[in-house]
């Protein structure tokens, strides 16, 4: 009757067109009414207590640090630097886009920023130099989604701290698949340039090579500090996504100057009401999911054919991975992450499947989401910079999603590509 | 009443920012403390804390109050005017009736804790929790108006 309720009144309104974190609130509120001798403040307590945490709080950080990093327009260097090592292979640009993006991926923790940053930047470039501005708002959007795979992810830390896992662990579990991806893009780019023709730029000399390096040097330490710092146990998420803010304005305000203290307040503000949007759905869900798990909702859901205690583990992942990517053209990732998370987590664990893998997969795949449409938030930014029509993107995306799809599967099938390194740095948990 | 929901616009984005850059504060100072003076800070993560939740809270009402929240349009897309009228009508009186239910028991949970202090600044807890039912008036208000100036219009595509 509970099960019955939530997910009745969660589709009816979310079909309704009614906001997601009202949705999930009255579901929960719906749901709640079920039960005999509870109050409806469970609700409201559950709202405060899912916004009240530490490291919840990376989040906004991360959020203000991408929108620092897109302003303070650290990305000409970056691209610069990219440029005189890889511009001179055909279809240099493309792999610029690419790289620039996983190391802005190292800093920030989501996509769109970096995407913003990047497409600015790139994809006029690219589009003089004859990508065509289909071709290349794909190649940057797709690139863009590696954001919440590279670490750090703001994705990851809400999974680290819906399954209580260390976020160093999953940051760590990302970078191997990121890697991947980012290869990927570059042989799909590669390709993609030899069938089309398009020209390599021209090889940069030695002497530039030194240049562009020490010009891109203080934006390169940025990973270092942010994920070092983290990694190597000096700051938690949230003190390094400060520390990486910090940064940030030292470099915009007084190195380079591109941010005036005017500006200042403005980007504070658009971080700001981001973070609202977000933490609105964060706050309702946790209310939805203290109720999911108090229902035996899980317990449920493990008797599905699917997802049976009988199930093999390719069989449940498979399973999940089909059904986020169809969510993930429904609806925002972040939502889809705190509703499925509580339902999938006991399952997967009585599989036997590691949490860091299941959280990394889980992020891989959603993030994927980004990108696509209907709804992806990196697309929209592209293709409002690049002035590409969706559906030109989209199929021009293609490749480049088979490519991403591929590895996805790779992560998937190879517990090992995540897992290895975390338990390689930080031990056999 | 539109200049006042503006100004009120205005009030709960500045003040969401403030905080916003509050909590960047207290979490920077935090880390500069404990290594630089080695003298760990005890109440910057409490307080890091309660600006978020505040500085979250007051946000996530003024994008319900732009009516910029995240939805499912799938089906609403596909509608006629009048269809999509409809739900806009439906979405905002079922919005009503989650912020009266949030102000209602958040107001409660609020006054019941006003006597308990937070463990390290020693707040009064009510006084944080009083950002829900706060959130959530702003919240109401605005999906009122936008029930009643729906209604008011009807059906056509202007009033989206």
């Amino acid at each position: 009757m509970l099960t019955l309720t939530l997910f009745g009144v969660m589709l009816v309104l979310f079909v309704a067109n009614v906001p997601i974190p009202i949705s999930l609130g009255l579901a929960a509120t719906a749901a709640l009414l079920t039960l005999p001798n509870v109050t409806l403040e469970v609700i409201v307590q559950r709202m405060f207590f899912g916004l009240d945490s530490f490291v919840i709080l990376s989040v906004p950080l991360f959020l203000l640090l991408g929108e620092l990093m897109e302003q303070s327009k650290i990305t000409e260097r970056l691209v610069e630097f990219a440029n005189v090592f890889v511009g001179r292979f055909r279809g240099g640009l493309g792999h610029v886009s690419v790289l620039t993006e996983m190391v802005l991926s190292g800093v920030s923790g989501s996509g769109t920023a970096d995407a913003a940053a990047t497409g600015v930047v790139l994809i006029p470039t690219m589009t003089r130099s004859g990508y065509g501005a289909a071709f290349s708002t794909a190649l940057v959007g797709a690139a863009a989604t590696l954001g919440p795979i590279i670490p750090p992810s703001i994705i990851m830390i809400i999974y680290a701290s819906i399954a209580n896992v260390s976020i160093a662990r999953m940051f760590i579990g990302g970078i191997i698949p990121g890697v991947l991806a980012g290869i990927g893009l570059m042989v799909v780019t590669a390709i993609m340039a030899r069938r089309r023709n398009i020209p390599a730029g021209a090889p940069a000399s030695f002497r530039e090579m030194l240049v562009s390096t020490r010009r891109a040097s203080v934006v390169l330490i940025m990973p270092l500090i942010v994920l070092g710092g983290i990694l190597g146990g000096v700051f938690t998420a949230t003190e390094s996504a400060a520390v990486g803010c910090l940064y940030a304005l030292l470099l915009g305000i007084v190195v380079y100057r591109s941010i005036k203290l005017r500006e200042l307040a403005a980007i504070v503000r658009r971080a700001a009401l981001g973070t609202g949007k977000v933490m609105f759905i964060l706050a309702t869900a946790s209310a939805f999911s203290w109720i999911l798990a108090r229902g035996g909702v899980p317990d449920q859901l493990g008797h599905l054919p699917f997802f049976s205690a009988t199930a093999s583990v390719w069989t449940i992942l498979v399973t999940l991975n089909v059904l986020l990517l169809i969510l993930g053209c429904l609806m925002e990732s972040i939502a889809i992450l705190l509703i499925i998370t509580p339902m999938i987590l006991p399952i997967a664990l009585r599989a036997g499947i590691d949490p860091i893998h299941l959280g990394v997969v889980m992020s891989y795949n959603l993030s994927l989401g980004l990108g696509t449409p209907p709804f992806g938030s990196v697309m929209f930014v592209v293709c409002g910079i690049g002035k590409t029509t969706i559906a030109d993107f989209a199929r021009e995306l293609l490749p480049f999603l088979a490519i991403l799809v591929v590895v996805l599967g790779v992560i998937t099938y190879i517990p090992g590509s995540v897992t290895w390194l975390p338990d390689l740095i930080m031990g056999v948990d | 009443m539109r200049r006042l929901l503006a100004w009120a616009d205005t009030v709960f984005t500045e003040v969401a920012a403030l905080f916003s850059f509050g909590f960047l504060v207290c979490v920077s100072l935090q880390v500069l403390f404990r290594y630089v003076l080695e003298a760990p800070l005890p109440w910057s993560e409490e307080l890091a804390r309660y600006l978020f939740v505040w500085a979250a809270l007051l946000a996530a009402a003024v994008t319900v109050g732009r009516n910029d929240n995240f939805t499912i349009s799938i089906l609403a897309e596909r509608l006629p005017v009048r269809g999509q009228w409809a739900l806009d009508v439906l979405a905002a009186a079922l919005g009503v009736l989650f912020t009266l239910i949030v102000i209602w028991k958040g107001m409660a949970m609020s006054w019941r804790m006003g006597g308990a202090l937070s463990p390290v600044l020693q707040i009064s807890q009510g006084l944080v929790y009083a950002v829900i039912p706060l959130a959530a008036l702003y919240m109401l208000v605005h999906l009122l108006v936008r029930c009643v100036t729906l209604l008011r219009v009807g059906p056509t595509a202007e009033a989206r």
